[in-house]
């Protein structure tokens, strides 16, 4: 188990490597980052100074040559817009992105869970049709709709919640919502279509046989041995959270990484570009680490060779 | 087959399917005005505005046949690219839960990385290597949308394969291909085809997304629901609701039948149901 | 340590969030400032947050004219200039404004191995030297006829402040000698700022400013109609009626510099390489009906590169092609197309007020006399890229040009000079055309002092312009905004939102 984490760990290292080299061959592949620096009428001349300035005049192995090692120490370079820092600039959004990432997820997982297993166990009801239903709504509305329709209800009719902007708890509740709608119906899916597989299984059968009762044998088996895909899905959707909700971010003008990455890249900020993948590359793992740790306790029978 | 048909739900998600394939196959026939055809002075009437039954775009456009049109592509797109995706991640989910280890490592930290670049920065570097095209986008989303199933299928496989169904069918002999294709691909169909209908809505919005960017290599002329949501977008509160209401509800409605076709399918699938 | 108190901050809850009400006045802009250097962006909107704070040397007045203030600037010669620096002015951590803090700036934008965004502009300039405690002697390389319009860019920095802090501290804590001193930033959340009660040109009426990046257009305007912001920036054309309906806010226009234009590549041999088409093209788009329908009225149609404000305008010259489809078809047919043709044109999306509908109801109107226009929209950096190197993947593609200098030449010149002209400058990166008296005329006017004499070249450059029509040429843009009605405050052709000219009305 010990020498399991260790070995992530290590491969942490490579995946940094693999996603930092990556993304500086395709920023290489985007267009030259000077473009946008100046006006469009300004002189071949100046941006043939900004350029070397910069240094990507140089040939492309010594500019990666440079970009690793500097990455060794820990330094990521200045933003070729602000010239700060780009960790910095990174970090700061990383904040608001995981409030709202760790918000929606407790919200997706406190709503999906229970939904999907109501409707398991109440297969054929009423009640599963009408879960079952919103999730399929939940799945299907596109999120921009359901956010400018939050917004529509809430900020401009009733005046309830403010339509846009961060800093209290009263701007989390209509991004929270947005974000995890999605995610609730698919976790809700989800755990209902394992539940029912597991119901049905050998060994749930049995626990029934012996006359465990019904609310434990879902509880102890069915539910725990339907978690695996449903964690899969968590894992997924946070680590797609944690590089941020650019449609929720764009609606609510709300402060997080997925935006700022957005417009990085239509810049061409290469630093500021590059220190967001590596943040990425830790947090994805890290998050991964996690999910294979958990399908272990889940599941006492998976095995990492 | 006939456990299909018997799935109450699964008859209405053919039939939604169904109707949606038939639009795109005969739209030229149904669609009551040229989707392209412009007509400045009557921008954005609201629906019902003479004989435009879903009213008009910012260009003038009726609504309903560039929606009736859009299915062409929106769902050429989104189901190609889906199953891009799928040819790609499930085999590779596959062996790696299967036979875990280095294979297991390199694969899922291949996808790391991938995860970790931002999906505009690699579209926009395809676009800059391989030019915009419509080929060209369906893949890169198919292409890059295979960490998710391949996540998927390998975290049913980890628990499966050490289950005695497996492990009977290893005993007795049967060859890793057929453990993998008989027995852990069907077991893991279910969560499966959840995620393939989530990442089929993903796909048509991210096209929105793209052309909304002047990302998309879909000329803008040519109708796609996700173009139609993009252009909508701006006027949704003020001006003209109907543009991306009605391309968002019959994306709702596709996600929708394959969602109940999807549910009623993974469970015919599922060997333990039988 | 800083960040991590913001982000505690920002976990508890605690509430910086603004709200237009009593003094303050709040702007929403698309995207939050990328710095508050004031000479080191490249965007509107950092230069609206940092023109509140700072003053320039030379000040651009609404209608495009600009005056003397921070100073003055007398030419001794053809390259020696006397700069006069105001007295009293100070900046808003007490230190004086004189020659030497002048001297500074000029030091910092000429520093080579360290150039800033706005270093481009000054790049004429030799040596800067101190004559005296508010006078300053500039000597410049070359005849530099737009120093003063530069001075418009000369947005003044401290030196001791600098000297002390450094720069990336005042980039994010800056302090300028203007109306507004700067509070705080929280970064794509909002920036604060207070009047500063001893600006030398008067206090500013009110008391705080608060800029917020709001991205979402749709967004934009429920906060302004529900209140939440004042002055909202890119209001869409549709939006209009019902943000004037509204009650609470109004929406305020103004022409601004920018010209909506399509290039087209009159080179090679296709049918683009015919002025006849050419002309055929612009008789067939009807601009006064995409100015109506696509841009809510928000725009004038104009006949020539350039429009009202700029020097060397001329009324006649510029006179919209009228919409013909009848002379456009014939036209095609005497220069051999009868049946039309096609060919591809780019466009950005998001760019320029409606740009992608703009491309295509011109592409639907060149299809009414025959001509098939395939529409490929592109992402601006990468078209922007294709451009500044001449890789140009499709034959036409439209562009805005804003012409900051409002003067012909940085539109004439820039993008039309073909390098015909014998031990002439070599052809521009934008210039597509390629006629030797029009040349002539835009170089000479380069060199030539005498205005009235400039306006007859430029007059005489229009005129083959005209004929040459190396463009469909569309619209003036016009920029929207949406205000609410408490706010007493008019756009500006510049794009600039100064809070000093505004007044809160009860």
């Amino acid at each position: 188990m010990l020498t399991y984490i260790i070995r992530r760990l290590l491969l942490v290292i490579i995946v940094v490597w693999g996603a930092a080299t990556l993304a500086f061959g395709l920023l290489y592949l985007s267009g030259d980052p000077v473009n946008l620096l100046l006006p469009l009428d300004a002189g071949q001349e100046a941006r043939a100074e900004l350029r070397h300035a910069y240094g990507f005049d140089q040939p492309i192995y010594v500019q990666y040559g440079r970009y690793l090692l500097k990455l060794i120490h820990g330094d990521f370079g200045t933003s070729l817009r602000s010239e700060e820092p780009a960790l910095g600039l990174v970090l700061v959004r990383m904040g608001p992105t995981l409030l709202l990432a760790g918000w929606g997820l407790l919200f997706a997982v406190l709503l999906g869970v229970p939904a999907g297993v109501v409707a398991a166990v109440r297969k054929g009801s009423l009640v599963e049709l009408l879960t079952m239903t919103l999730a399929l709504l939940g799945q299907s509305v596109p999120v921009f709709w359901l956010g400018l329709m939050l917004i529509l209800v809430f900020g401009l009719r009733l005046h309830w919640l403010p339509i846009s902007g961060a800093g209290s708890w009263k701007h989390l509740i209509l991004p929270t919502i947005t974000v995890g709608t999605f995610v609730t119906a698919s976790i809700a899916r989800l755990t209902r279509s394992g539940v029912i597989q597991e119901l049905r299984s050998d060994h749930v059968r049995t626990a029934r046989a012996k006359g465990l009762a019904g609310r434990v044998v879902v509880y102890k088996h069915a539910l725990r041995n339907a978690a695996i895909p449903v964690v899969t899905i968590i894992g997924l959707q946070l680590g797609a959270l944690l590089s941020g909700a650019v449609i929720t971010e764009t609606i609510f003008a709300w402060p997080g990484i997925g935006r700022f990455v957005l417009i990085a890249v239509s810049q061409r900020d290469f630093p500021v570009v590059q220190a967001t993948v590596v943040v990425f590359a830790l947090l994805l793992a890290f998050v991964n680490l996690i999910v294979d740790l958990a399908y272990l306790w889940l599941d006492p029978r998976v095995r990492y060779s | 087959m006939r456990r299909l048909l018997r799935n109450p739900a699964a008859l209405v998600g053919m039939f939604i399917i169904g109707l949606f394939l038939l639009i795109a196959l005969i739209a030229p026939l149904v669609s009551p005005h040229d989707p392209t055809l412009q007509d400045l002075a009557l921008r954005l009437k609201p629906p019902g505005f003479e004989g435009h039954l879903l009213g008009t775009d910012r260009l003038g456009r009726d609504v309903l046949s560039r929606i009736l049109y859009g299915a062409r592509l929106s769902l050429l797109i989104s189901i190609s690219s889906v199953l891009i995706g799928m040819v790609i991640g499930v085999p590779l989910g596959l062996i790696s839960g299967y036979f875990g280890g280095r294979v297991d490592d390199l694969l899922m930290r291949l996808g790391d990385i991938q995860l970790s670049l931002p999906f505009i920065l690699l579209v926009i570097a395809i676009i800059a290597a391989l030019g915009p095209s419509l080929a060209n986008t369906i893949l890169t989303l198919g292409v890059t949308s295979w960490v998710v199933y391949a996540r998927v299928v390998r975290g049913s496989v980890l628990s499966l394969k050490e289950q005695d169904f497996v492990q009977a069918a290893r005993a007795l002999g049967a060859k890793t291909p057929r453990i993998l294709l008989k027995h852990l691909l069907p077991n893991s169909a279910g969560p499966l085809i959840v995620v393939a209908t989530l990442e089929l809505a993903r796909i048509i919005v991210s096209e929105a997304a793209l052309s909304f960017l002047g990302l998309s290599g879909v000329p803008p002329e040519v109708p796609s629901w996700g173009q139609m949501l993009a252009d909508g977008r701006e006027v949704l509160f003020f001006g003209g609701w109907w543009v991306a209401t009605f391309p968002g509800v019959a994306i709702s409605l596709v996600v929708l039948g394959i969602n109940l076709l999807g549910d009623a399918l993974g469970e015919v699938l599922d060997p333990r149901s039988r | 340590m800083r960040k991590i108190t913001l982000l505690v901050l920002f976990i508890l809850g605690a509430s910086f969030s603004a709200w237009a009400a009593g003094d303050t006045l709040v702007i929403a802009q698309g995207v939050d400032a990328t710095t508050l250097d004031p000479v080191n962006h490249q965007e509107t909107p950092t230069g609206n947050v940092t023109s509140n704070i700072f003053d320039n040397f030379y000040r651009r007045l609404p209608n495009g004219k600009y005056q003397p203030w921070l100073g003055e600037v007398k030419a001794l010669d053809n390259l020696t200039w006397e700069m006069t620096v105001r007295k009293g002015v100070k900046f808003h951590d007490g230190e004086e404004l004189n020659a030497d803090v002048i001297k500074f700036n000029f030091d910092r934008l000429l520093n080579p191995d360290k150039p800033l965004k706005y270093s481009t502009y000054f790049k004429p300039i030799k040596s800067v030297e101190v004559v005296g405690p508010y006078k300053l002697k500039i000597t410049t390389s070359k005849p530099f006829p737009l120093f003063l319009t530069r001075l418009t860019y000369f947005w003044v920095v401290p030196k001791k402040y600098i000297e002390d802090k450094g720069a990336a501290y005042f980039a994010n804590h800056p302090v300028g000698t203007g109306p507004y001193k700067f509070v705080k930033w929280i970064k794509d959340q909002e920036i604060d700022l207070a009047a500063n009660e001893d600006y030398w040109a008067g206090k500013p009426k009110i008391k705080k400013v608060v800029f917020r990046p709001i991205p979402e257009a749709s967004s934009r305007v429920a906060e302004l109609v529900t209140g939440g912001v004042d002055i909202i920036t890119n209001l869409a054309p549709e939006a209009i009626d019902s943000v004037n309906a509204s009650g609470v806010a109004e929406a305020r226009t103004v022409p601004s510099i920018r010209n909506i234009f399509v290039e087209l590549d009159v080179k090679g041999k296709g049918p683009l390489h015919d002025p006849k088409v050419r002309l055929a093209l612009n008789y067939a788009v009807d601009k006064e009906s995409i100015i109506k329908h696509v841009l809510g009225g928000n725009g004038t149609a104009v006949g020539c590169p350039l429009n009202t404000y700029m020097f060397g305008y001329d009324e006649d010259l510029c006179k919209p092609f009228p919409y013909d489809p009848a002379k456009a078809k014939k036209l095609l047919a005497e220069a051999g197309y009868p049946n039309g043709f096609s060919f591809t044109m780019g466009s950005p999306s998001g760019r320029y007020l409606n740009d992608r509908q703009v491309a295509e109801a011109v592409v639907g109107q060149l299809a009414k006399v025959g001509v098939k226009a395939d529409l490929r929209v592109q992402e601006w950096s990468s078209y922007v890229g294709q451009i500044l190197q001449r890789k140009i993947p499709t034959d036409a593609w439209l562009i805005g040009w804003g012409n900051a200098q409002f003067d012909a030449d940085n539109t004439l010149f820039t993008l039309l000079y073909g390098g015909n002209v014998k031990g002439g400058p070599k052809r521009t990166v934008f210039s597509y055309f390629s006629d030797p008296q029009f040349d002539e005329y835009v170089l000479q006017a380069q060199s030539v002092v005498d205005q009235s004499k400039r306006q007859e070249l430029y007059k005489k450059a229009l005129e083959r312009v005209r004929a040459g029509a190396p463009w469909i040429f569309l619209y003036q843009q016009e920029d929207i905004y949406g205000v609410n009605k408490r706010v007493k405050w008019q756009p500006r052709p510049d794009e600039l939102i100064w809070a000093f000219d505004a007044e809160i009305v009860k």
